[in-house]
């Protein structure tokens, strides 16, 4: 089981509650379909995604992303036991979704930049420490269940 | 060759050119050695690191920040060139300093996200796609002496 420090869950929780998850979301989708191209392949009937304007501008971009964040807000609920709350998420993504698990950490980083990006320098070395471990445990439990 | 095009180049310049070195330098190298605390084996003579308060006041670290950021104005100044540029740099850090090359692609990570902190919205997901793949062509470079 995952152990957090008290600082770690406090970083967490105070980062999630202060986020507008619509531009958040939004913004860390967008951006993993402009840095990483390859990934635009798991959309395919999101319409235009010609280029950054035409990502940034889709609103099926910017609905995904807040689809996700929503997601991503269950493990910010149940930090003591997010290998189970993901296990049927997991599966969807394994088994319909056929998604290659390495983008987990490419979105993973797309959101840490747009976080870093909001809080500027109060995202402190300590900050960026808990929020990527706590987004690999993430990505760890959305793996768990490919085989 | 790698291939830049004229958006790419004035991307890449307008960053650099905004950024301070010898802050940025110290702030990225003392992220890495706190997010991903392994690198710490390779600066056993840098004296106290063991923690972050430690280690982002660590005048050795600072020094050493800035001397990785000058490091990485050469490539700045010889996008055409940054293979040859960083020969000797790639065989002083294989077989001298025998630094796993992964470290590379953490420490061009954590500077990405000292970017963003400092950019803010001034950090789209154009420019940042054009600085990920500088830092992804630097990485490259520095391993090119592996084997």
């Amino acid at each position: 089981m995952v152990e957090w420090t008290d600082f770690e869950r406090a970083t967490i929780q105070d980062i999630f509650s202060k986020m507008d998850y619509e531009s958040v979301g939004h913004n860390a989708l967008a951006r993993c379909l402009v840095v990483y191209p390859w990934t635009q392949r798991y959309f395919g009937n999101f319409g235009n995604l010609y280029n950054a304007a035409a990502i940034m501008g889709n609103p099926k971009v910017a609905a995904h992303g807040v689809v996700v964040l929503h997601g991503l807000d269950r493990a910010v609920k149940n930090m003591d036991n997010i290998k189970a709350t993901y296990a049927e998420l997991s599966v969807l993504h394994s088994e319909k979704l056929h998604v290659d698990p390495d983008n987990f950490r490419l979105l993973a980083d797309c959101l840490t930049i747009v976080v870093a990006s909001r809080l500027g320098t109060g995202f402190t070395a300590d900050v960026q420490a808990a929020f990527q471990k706590f987004l690999a445990v993430v990505g760890a439990a959305l793996t768990k269940q490919y085989h | 060759m790698v291939e830049w095009s004229d958006a790419e180049r004035s991307a890449i310049a307008a960053v650099w050119g905004k950024l301070n070195l010898d802050e940025v330098g110290p702030q990225a190298l003392g992220r890495v050695l706190i997010v991903y605390p392994w690198t710490q084996r390779y600066f056993g003579t840098f004296g106290d690191l063991s923690n972050a308060a430690a280690i982002l006041g660590n005048p050795k670290v600072a020094n050493h920040g800035k001397v990785v950021l000058g490091a990485l104005d050469k490539a700045v100044k010889n996008l055409d060139n940054i293979k040859g540029t960083y020969a000797n740099l790639s065989q002083l850090h294989c077989e001298k300093l025998n630094v796993d090359p992964d470290n590379f692609r953490l420490l061009a990570d954590c500077l990405t996200i000292v970017i963003a902190t400092k950019f803010g919205a001034a950090f789209p997901p154009q420019v940042q796609a054009t600085w990920q793949k500088l830092m992804a062509v630097v990485v490259a470079a520095l391993t090119s002496r592996y084997f």
